[in-house]
Protein backbone atom coordinates (compact mmCIF):
# COMPACT_ATOMS: atom_id res chain seq x y z
CA UNK A 1 0.00 0.00 0.00
CA UNK A 2 2.73 2.44 1.09
CA UNK A 3 5.29 1.44 -1.53
CA UNK A 4 2.70 1.49 -4.30
CA UNK A 5 1.66 5.01 -3.38
CA UNK A 6 5.02 6.46 -2.34
CA UNK A 7 5.31 8.36 -5.60
CA UNK A 8 1.87 9.90 -5.13
CA UNK A 9 2.58 10.66 -1.46
CA UNK A 10 5.74 12.55 -2.43
CA UNK A 11 3.84 14.58 -5.02
CA UNK A 12 1.08 15.37 -2.54
CA UNK A 13 3.70 16.22 0.09
CA UNK A 14 5.32 18.68 -2.30
CA UNK A 15 1.95 20.28 -3.08
CA UNK A 16 1.24 20.58 0.66
CA UNK A 17 4.59 22.31 1.26
CA UNK A 18 3.87 24.88 -1.46
CA UNK A 19 0.29 25.45 -0.30
CA UNK A 20 1.57 25.83 3.26
CA UNK A 21 4.11 28.39 2.05
CA UNK A 22 1.43 30.48 0.33
CA UNK A 23 -1.21 30.23 3.07
CA UNK A 24 0.68 30.43 6.38
CA UNK A 25 4.00 31.80 4.99
CA UNK A 26 6.12 28.97 6.39
CA UNK A 27 8.81 28.16 3.79
CA UNK A 28 9.04 24.54 2.59
CA UNK A 29 12.47 23.93 4.14
CA UNK A 30 11.05 24.74 7.58
CA UNK A 31 7.93 22.61 7.14
CA UNK A 32 9.74 19.65 5.51
CA UNK A 33 10.74 17.84 8.75
CA UNK A 34 7.14 17.96 9.98
CA UNK A 35 5.87 16.61 6.67
CA UNK A 36 8.41 13.77 6.76
CA UNK A 37 7.25 12.89 10.29
CA UNK A 38 3.65 12.68 8.99
CA UNK A 39 4.86 10.53 6.10
CA UNK A 40 6.62 8.18 8.54
CA UNK A 41 3.41 7.90 10.59
CA UNK A 42 1.52 6.93 7.43
CA UNK A 43 4.23 4.35 6.68
CA UNK A 44 4.00 2.77 10.14
CA UNK A 45 0.19 2.67 9.89
CA UNK A 46 0.37 0.94 6.48
CA UNK A 47 2.72 -1.67 7.94
CA UNK A 48 0.43 -2.30 10.93
CA UNK A 49 -2.57 -2.50 8.60
CA UNK A 50 -0.74 -5.14 6.55
CA UNK A 51 0.20 -7.39 9.47
CA UNK A 52 -3.14 -7.21 11.34
CA UNK A 53 -5.10 -10.45 10.71
CA UNK A 54 -8.54 -8.72 10.98
CA UNK A 55 -10.00 -5.65 9.25
CA UNK A 56 -9.22 -2.22 10.65
CA UNK A 57 -9.67 0.81 8.37
CA UNK A 58 -6.26 2.21 7.37
CA UNK A 59 -7.24 5.80 8.23
CA UNK A 60 -8.12 4.72 11.79
CA UNK A 61 -4.62 3.25 12.06
CA UNK A 62 -3.01 6.44 10.74
CA UNK A 63 -4.80 8.68 13.25
CA UNK A 64 -4.06 6.28 16.10
CA UNK A 65 -0.33 6.08 15.31
CA UNK A 66 -0.15 9.91 15.16
CA UNK A 67 -2.17 10.17 18.37
CA UNK A 68 0.19 7.85 20.29
CA UNK A 69 3.31 9.65 19.00
CA UNK A 70 2.00 12.99 20.31
CA UNK A 71 0.80 11.86 23.75
CA UNK A 72 2.64 13.90 26.41
CA UNK A 73 3.98 10.59 27.83
CA UNK A 74 5.51 9.56 24.49
CA UNK A 75 9.28 10.17 24.43
CA UNK A 76 10.13 13.09 22.15
CA UNK A 77 6.47 14.06 21.61
CA UNK A 78 7.30 17.72 22.18
CA UNK A 79 9.87 17.72 19.39
CA UNK A 80 7.46 15.85 17.08
CA UNK A 81 4.74 18.42 17.80
CA UNK A 82 7.07 21.37 17.30
CA UNK A 83 7.88 20.18 13.76
CA UNK A 84 4.42 18.91 12.83
CA UNK A 85 2.78 22.20 13.85
CA UNK A 86 4.68 23.90 11.02
CA UNK A 87 2.36 22.05 8.61
CA UNK A 88 -1.05 23.74 8.71
CA UNK A 89 -3.95 21.28 8.77
CA UNK A 90 -5.85 23.47 6.31
CA UNK A 91 -2.94 23.25 3.88
CA UNK A 92 -3.25 19.46 4.21
CA UNK A 93 -6.94 19.58 3.31
CA UNK A 94 -6.64 21.73 0.18
CA UNK A 95 -5.05 18.99 -2.00
CA UNK A 96 -7.79 16.53 -0.96
CA UNK A 97 -10.46 18.89 -2.31
CA UNK A 98 -8.28 19.71 -5.35
CA UNK A 99 -8.27 16.05 -6.46
CA UNK A 100 -11.99 15.83 -5.70
CA UNK A 101 -12.47 19.00 -7.77
CA UNK A 102 -10.60 17.54 -10.75
CA UNK A 103 -12.98 14.55 -10.70
CA UNK A 104 -16.11 16.65 -10.02
CA UNK A 105 -17.52 16.73 -13.58
CA UNK A 106 -17.67 12.92 -13.62
CA UNK A 107 -19.48 12.90 -10.28
CA UNK A 108 -21.99 15.54 -11.32
CA UNK A 109 -22.75 13.57 -14.51
CA UNK A 110 -23.50 10.47 -12.41
CA UNK A 111 -26.16 12.38 -10.49
CA UNK A 112 -27.92 13.79 -13.55
CA UNK A 113 -31.28 12.49 -14.68
CA UNK A 114 -33.65 9.90 -13.25
CA UNK A 115 -33.85 9.71 -9.49
CA UNK A 116 -30.63 11.71 -9.20
CA UNK A 117 -31.95 14.90 -7.63
CA UNK A 118 -34.16 12.96 -5.22
CA UNK A 119 -31.10 11.07 -3.99
CA UNK A 120 -29.15 14.33 -3.65
CA UNK A 121 -31.92 15.96 -1.60
CA UNK A 122 -32.42 12.88 0.60
CA UNK A 123 -28.69 12.57 1.25
CA UNK A 124 -28.36 16.24 2.19
CA UNK A 125 -31.24 15.85 4.65
CA UNK A 126 -29.61 12.71 6.07
CA UNK A 127 -26.31 14.60 6.50
CA UNK A 128 -27.99 17.54 8.23
CA UNK A 129 -29.97 15.10 10.40
CA UNK A 130 -26.80 13.26 11.41
CA UNK A 131 -25.17 16.55 12.35
CA UNK A 132 -28.24 17.72 14.27
CA UNK A 133 -28.66 14.41 16.11
CA UNK A 134 -25.04 14.55 17.14
CA UNK A 135 -25.21 18.21 18.31
CA UNK A 136 -28.35 17.72 20.41
CA UNK A 137 -27.31 14.49 22.14
CA UNK A 138 -23.73 15.74 22.59
CA UNK A 139 -24.95 18.98 24.17
CA UNK A 140 -27.33 17.17 26.56
CA UNK A 141 -24.71 14.67 27.74
CA UNK A 142 -21.97 17.32 28.07
CA UNK A 143 -24.35 19.36 30.26
CA UNK A 144 -25.48 16.33 32.30
CA UNK A 145 -21.93 15.25 32.99
CA UNK A 146 -20.97 18.82 33.85
CA UNK A 147 -18.34 19.15 31.12
CA UNK A 148 -19.76 22.47 29.90
CA UNK B 1 6.44 -1.15 -20.36
CA UNK B 2 5.33 1.67 -22.61
CA UNK B 3 1.86 1.39 -21.11
CA UNK B 4 3.35 1.68 -17.64
CA UNK B 5 5.12 4.84 -18.68
CA UNK B 6 1.91 6.25 -20.04
CA UNK B 7 0.15 5.55 -16.75
CA UNK B 8 2.81 7.39 -14.77
CA UNK B 9 2.76 10.40 -17.05
CA UNK B 10 -1.02 10.55 -16.70
CA UNK B 11 -0.60 10.90 -12.96
CA UNK B 12 2.04 13.61 -13.37
CA UNK B 13 -0.48 15.70 -15.30
CA UNK B 14 -3.07 15.33 -12.55
CA UNK B 15 -0.54 16.17 -9.82
CA UNK B 16 0.59 19.28 -11.73
CA UNK B 17 -3.01 20.40 -12.15
CA UNK B 18 -3.68 19.80 -8.45
CA UNK B 19 -0.54 21.79 -7.64
CA UNK B 20 -1.72 24.73 -9.73
CA UNK B 21 -5.23 24.60 -8.24
CA UNK B 22 -3.89 24.42 -4.67
CA UNK B 23 -1.47 27.33 -5.12
CA UNK B 24 -4.15 29.52 -6.75
CA UNK B 25 -6.71 28.57 -4.05
CA UNK B 26 -4.26 29.51 -1.29
CA UNK B 27 -3.37 32.76 -3.09
CA UNK B 28 -7.05 33.70 -3.28
CA UNK B 29 -7.28 32.86 0.43
CA UNK B 30 -10.41 32.80 2.58
CA UNK B 31 -13.42 34.94 1.75
CA UNK B 32 -15.52 36.26 4.59
CA UNK B 33 -18.90 37.43 3.40
CA UNK B 34 -20.83 39.55 5.91
CA UNK B 35 -24.47 38.43 6.02
CA UNK B 36 -26.51 40.63 8.34
CA UNK B 37 -25.86 39.42 11.89
CA UNK B 38 -23.34 36.74 10.87
CA UNK B 39 -20.41 36.13 8.57
CA UNK B 40 -20.09 33.37 6.00
CA UNK B 41 -16.53 32.00 5.74
CA UNK B 42 -15.43 30.49 2.44
CA UNK B 43 -12.16 28.64 3.15
CA UNK B 44 -9.54 28.27 0.41
CA UNK B 45 -10.22 24.57 -0.21
CA UNK B 46 -13.73 25.37 -1.45
CA UNK B 47 -12.15 27.32 -4.33
CA UNK B 48 -10.75 23.98 -5.51
CA UNK B 49 -14.24 22.74 -6.37
CA UNK B 50 -15.09 25.46 -8.90
CA UNK B 51 -11.54 25.45 -10.28
CA UNK B 52 -11.82 21.67 -10.70
CA UNK B 53 -15.03 22.11 -12.65
CA UNK B 54 -13.34 24.83 -14.72
CA UNK B 55 -10.50 22.56 -15.89
CA UNK B 56 -13.01 19.74 -16.51
CA UNK B 57 -14.35 18.48 -19.86
CA UNK B 58 -17.32 20.88 -19.78
CA UNK B 59 -15.31 24.10 -19.90
CA UNK B 60 -11.54 24.21 -20.40
CA UNK B 61 -11.27 20.50 -21.34
CA UNK B 62 -7.84 20.13 -19.66
CA UNK B 63 -8.91 16.79 -18.18
CA UNK B 64 -10.90 13.97 -19.78
CA UNK B 65 -12.77 11.00 -18.32
CA UNK B 66 -9.60 8.91 -18.01
CA UNK B 67 -7.91 11.66 -15.98
CA UNK B 68 -10.93 11.97 -13.72
CA UNK B 69 -10.88 8.21 -13.06
CA UNK B 70 -7.23 8.58 -12.04
CA UNK B 71 -7.89 11.56 -9.77
CA UNK B 72 -10.44 9.73 -7.61
CA UNK B 73 -8.02 7.33 -5.81
CA UNK B 74 -5.67 10.27 -5.15
CA UNK B 75 -8.37 11.80 -2.95
CA UNK B 76 -7.93 8.85 -0.58
CA UNK B 77 -4.12 8.97 -0.63
CA UNK B 78 -4.11 12.68 0.18
CA UNK B 79 -6.49 12.05 3.08
CA UNK B 80 -3.76 9.92 4.72
CA UNK B 81 -1.63 13.00 5.51
CA UNK B 82 -4.68 14.82 6.83
CA UNK B 83 -5.57 11.91 9.14
CA UNK B 84 -2.01 11.82 10.50
CA UNK B 85 -2.17 15.55 11.23
CA UNK B 86 -5.52 15.09 12.96
CA UNK B 87 -4.05 12.35 15.14
CA UNK B 88 -1.40 14.84 16.26
CA UNK B 89 -4.23 17.19 17.33
CA UNK B 90 -5.85 14.51 19.50
CA UNK B 91 -2.68 13.26 21.26
CA UNK B 92 -1.82 16.37 23.31
CA UNK B 93 -5.48 16.88 24.41
CA UNK B 94 -6.39 13.22 24.96
CA UNK B 95 -6.90 13.65 28.72
CA UNK B 96 -9.58 16.32 28.16
CA UNK B 97 -11.24 14.25 25.45
CA UNK B 98 -11.38 11.10 27.62
CA UNK B 99 -13.08 13.22 30.30
CA UNK B 100 -15.92 13.78 27.81
CA UNK B 101 -15.94 10.27 26.40
CA UNK B 102 -19.52 9.65 27.53
CA UNK B 103 -20.76 12.57 25.43
CA UNK B 104 -18.66 11.41 22.48
CA UNK B 105 -20.19 7.93 22.58
CA UNK B 106 -23.72 9.24 23.15
CA UNK B 107 -23.58 11.59 20.15
CA UNK B 108 -22.66 8.59 17.96
CA UNK B 109 -26.06 7.14 18.93
CA UNK B 110 -27.71 10.55 18.41
CA UNK B 111 -26.65 10.39 14.77
CA UNK B 112 -29.17 7.56 14.29
CA UNK B 113 -31.88 10.22 14.59
CA UNK B 114 -31.13 11.21 11.00
CA UNK B 115 -33.04 8.17 9.72
CA UNK B 116 -36.29 9.41 11.29
CA UNK B 117 -36.07 12.65 9.34
CA UNK B 118 -34.44 11.58 6.09
CA UNK B 119 -36.23 8.29 5.36
CA UNK B 120 -39.81 9.67 5.36
CA UNK B 121 -38.73 12.64 3.21
CA UNK B 122 -36.89 10.38 0.75
CA UNK B 123 -39.94 8.13 0.44
CA UNK B 124 -42.37 11.01 0.04
CA UNK B 125 -40.17 12.25 -2.82
CA UNK B 126 -40.90 8.87 -4.43
CA UNK B 127 -37.75 6.91 -3.66
CA UNK B 128 -38.24 3.33 -2.49
CA UNK B 129 -35.39 0.88 -1.83
CA UNK B 130 -32.86 3.54 -2.98
CA UNK B 131 -33.85 5.49 0.13
CA UNK B 132 -32.31 2.80 2.34
CA UNK B 133 -28.98 3.26 0.59
CA UNK B 134 -28.87 7.03 0.59
CA UNK B 135 -30.13 7.68 4.10
CA UNK B 136 -27.56 5.22 5.46
CA UNK B 137 -24.55 7.07 4.19
CA UNK B 138 -22.49 9.99 5.41
CA UNK B 139 -20.16 9.92 2.43
CA UNK B 140 -17.62 7.50 3.82
CA UNK B 141 -16.16 4.61 1.90
CA UNK B 142 -17.24 2.25 4.70
CA UNK B 143 -20.93 3.17 4.15
CA UNK B 144 -20.62 2.40 0.48
CA UNK B 145 -18.77 -0.86 1.19
CA UNK B 146 -21.33 -2.11 3.70
CA UNK B 147 -24.38 -1.40 1.51
CA UNK B 148 -22.56 -3.08 -1.37
CA UNK B 149 -21.89 -6.11 0.82
CA UNK B 150 -25.45 -6.44 2.10
CA UNK B 151 -27.51 -5.60 -1.00
CA UNK B 152 -25.05 -5.65 -3.92
CA UNK B 153 -23.78 -2.60 -5.75
CA UNK B 154 -26.25 -3.04 -8.66
CA UNK B 155 -29.31 -3.13 -6.40
CA UNK B 156 -31.54 -0.07 -5.85
CA UNK B 157 -29.99 0.21 -2.35
CA UNK B 158 -26.54 0.20 -3.96
CA UNK B 159 -27.61 2.93 -6.40
CA UNK B 160 -28.79 5.02 -3.47
CA UNK B 161 -25.50 4.50 -1.66
CA UNK B 162 -23.44 5.48 -4.72
CA UNK B 163 -25.61 8.56 -5.18
CA UNK B 164 -25.11 9.46 -1.54
CA UNK B 165 -21.36 8.99 -1.80
CA UNK B 166 -21.20 11.24 -4.86
CA UNK B 167 -23.44 13.81 -3.19
CA UNK B 168 -21.20 13.73 -0.13
CA UNK B 169 -18.08 14.26 -2.24
CA UNK B 170 -19.51 17.09 -4.33
CA UNK B 171 -21.75 18.92 -1.87
CA UNK B 172 -20.57 17.60 1.52
CA UNK B 173 -17.73 20.07 1.96
CA UNK B 174 -19.97 23.00 1.03
CA UNK B 175 -22.82 21.73 3.22
CA UNK B 176 -20.57 21.26 6.26
CA UNK B 177 -19.08 24.74 5.78
CA UNK B 178 -22.62 26.11 5.84
CA UNK B 179 -23.47 24.04 8.94
CA UNK B 180 -20.33 25.29 10.70
CA UNK B 181 -21.28 28.86 9.77
CA UNK B 182 -24.96 28.69 10.63
CA UNK B 183 -24.58 26.82 13.92
CA UNK B 184 -21.51 28.83 14.92
CA UNK B 185 -23.33 32.13 14.39
CA UNK B 186 -27.02 31.62 15.02
CA UNK B 187 -27.32 28.98 17.75
CA UNK B 188 -26.42 28.78 21.40
CA UNK B 189 -25.01 25.26 21.26
CA UNK B 190 -21.67 24.89 22.97
CA UNK B 191 -18.75 24.93 20.49
CA UNK B 192 -17.60 21.53 21.80
CA UNK B 193 -20.99 19.96 20.94
CA UNK B 194 -20.71 21.52 17.48
CA UNK B 195 -17.14 20.27 17.17
CA UNK B 196 -18.20 16.70 17.91
CA UNK B 197 -20.96 16.97 15.31
CA UNK B 198 -18.41 18.27 12.79
CA UNK B 199 -16.72 14.87 13.01
CA UNK B 200 -19.77 12.95 11.77
CA UNK B 201 -18.94 13.02 8.07
CA UNK B 202 -15.87 12.42 5.95
CA UNK B 203 -12.43 13.93 6.67
CA UNK B 204 -12.96 16.90 4.36
CA UNK B 205 -16.45 17.55 5.74
CA UNK B 206 -14.96 17.52 9.24
CA UNK B 207 -12.25 19.98 8.21
CA UNK B 208 -14.84 22.22 6.56
CA UNK B 209 -17.14 22.33 9.59
CA UNK B 210 -14.51 22.45 12.34
CA UNK B 211 -12.19 25.00 10.77
CA UNK B 212 -15.12 27.28 9.92
CA UNK B 213 -16.37 26.89 13.49
CA UNK B 214 -12.94 27.67 14.93
CA UNK B 215 -12.88 31.04 13.14
CA UNK B 216 -15.80 32.03 15.41
CA UNK B 217 -14.08 30.74 18.57
CA UNK B 218 -10.37 31.43 18.07
CA UNK B 219 -9.65 30.83 21.80
CA UNK B 220 -11.09 27.32 21.62
CA UNK B 221 -9.48 26.46 18.28
CA UNK B 222 -7.31 23.57 19.47
CA UNK B 223 -10.14 22.00 21.52
CA UNK B 224 -12.59 22.33 18.62
CA UNK B 225 -10.22 20.65 16.18
CA UNK B 226 -9.29 17.94 18.69
CA UNK B 227 -12.91 17.08 19.52
CA UNK B 228 -13.90 17.04 15.84
CA UNK B 229 -11.00 14.73 15.07
CA UNK B 230 -11.75 12.45 18.02
CA UNK B 231 -15.41 12.19 17.01
CA UNK B 232 -14.35 11.47 13.43
CA UNK B 233 -11.94 8.76 14.59
CA UNK B 234 -14.63 7.19 16.77
CA UNK B 235 -17.11 7.18 13.85
CA UNK B 236 -14.38 5.64 11.70
CA UNK B 237 -13.71 2.91 14.24
CA UNK B 238 -17.29 2.12 15.29
CA UNK B 239 -19.35 3.51 12.41
CA UNK B 240 -19.33 0.27 10.43
CA UNK B 241 -20.72 -1.79 13.33
CA UNK B 242 -23.20 0.88 14.35
CA UNK B 243 -24.54 1.04 10.81
CA UNK B 244 -24.63 -2.71 10.32
CA UNK B 245 -26.15 -3.74 13.67
CA UNK B 246 -28.34 -0.73 14.55
CA UNK B 247 -28.96 1.68 11.72
CA UNK B 248 -29.82 -0.69 8.87
CA UNK B 249 -32.21 -2.90 10.91
CA UNK B 250 -33.86 0.30 12.17
CA UNK B 251 -34.16 1.70 8.64
CA UNK B 252 -35.62 -1.58 7.35
CA UNK B 253 -38.26 -1.69 10.10
CA UNK B 254 -39.25 1.90 9.46
CA UNK B 255 -39.28 1.34 5.71
CA UNK B 256 -41.86 -1.47 6.05
CA UNK B 257 -44.18 0.77 8.07
CA UNK B 258 -43.76 3.75 5.73
CA UNK B 259 -44.34 1.71 2.58
CA UNK B 260 -47.68 0.44 3.95
CA UNK B 261 -48.69 3.94 4.96
CA UNK B 262 -47.74 5.58 1.66
CA UNK B 263 -49.31 2.85 -0.48
CA UNK B 264 -52.56 3.04 1.47
CA UNK B 265 -52.62 6.80 0.89
CA UNK B 266 -51.98 6.37 -2.81
CA UNK B 267 -54.74 3.77 -3.11
CA UNK B 268 -57.31 5.90 -1.35
CA UNK B 269 -56.36 8.81 -3.58
CA UNK B 270 -56.80 6.64 -6.66
CA UNK B 271 -60.16 5.40 -5.39
CA UNK B 272 -61.29 8.96 -4.83
CA UNK B 273 -60.26 10.09 -8.30
CA UNK B 274 -62.17 7.19 -9.83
Amino acid sequence: MFKKNLNNLLWIGGIVLLGNWVSVKIPPWEALPGLLILLAMVGIACLLNKITPFYVPLIAYISTVALICTLPQFPGSEIILRYVEKVSFLALCTPVVAYAGIAITKDLEALKGGAGWKIVVSTLIALVGTYLGSVIVGEIVLKMTGRI
Amino acid sequence: MSQHKEETSGFVKIHLLALAIVVIAEFIGPWSIPMGIGTIMILPFLHCLWMGYLVGPKILKLVDNVDMEKASPLIIVSVWFLMARYGTLIGPTLATILGSSLALIAQEIGQLGAVFIALPVAMMLGLRREAIGCTNSVGRETNLGLIGDLYGMDSPEGLGAIGAYVTGTVFGTILFSILGNVFGTFTNFHPISLAMAAGTGSASMMTAASSTLSTFYPDLKSEILAFAAASNLLTGATGLYKQWLLQIPMTEAMYKKLVLLLDRNNKSQEARSE
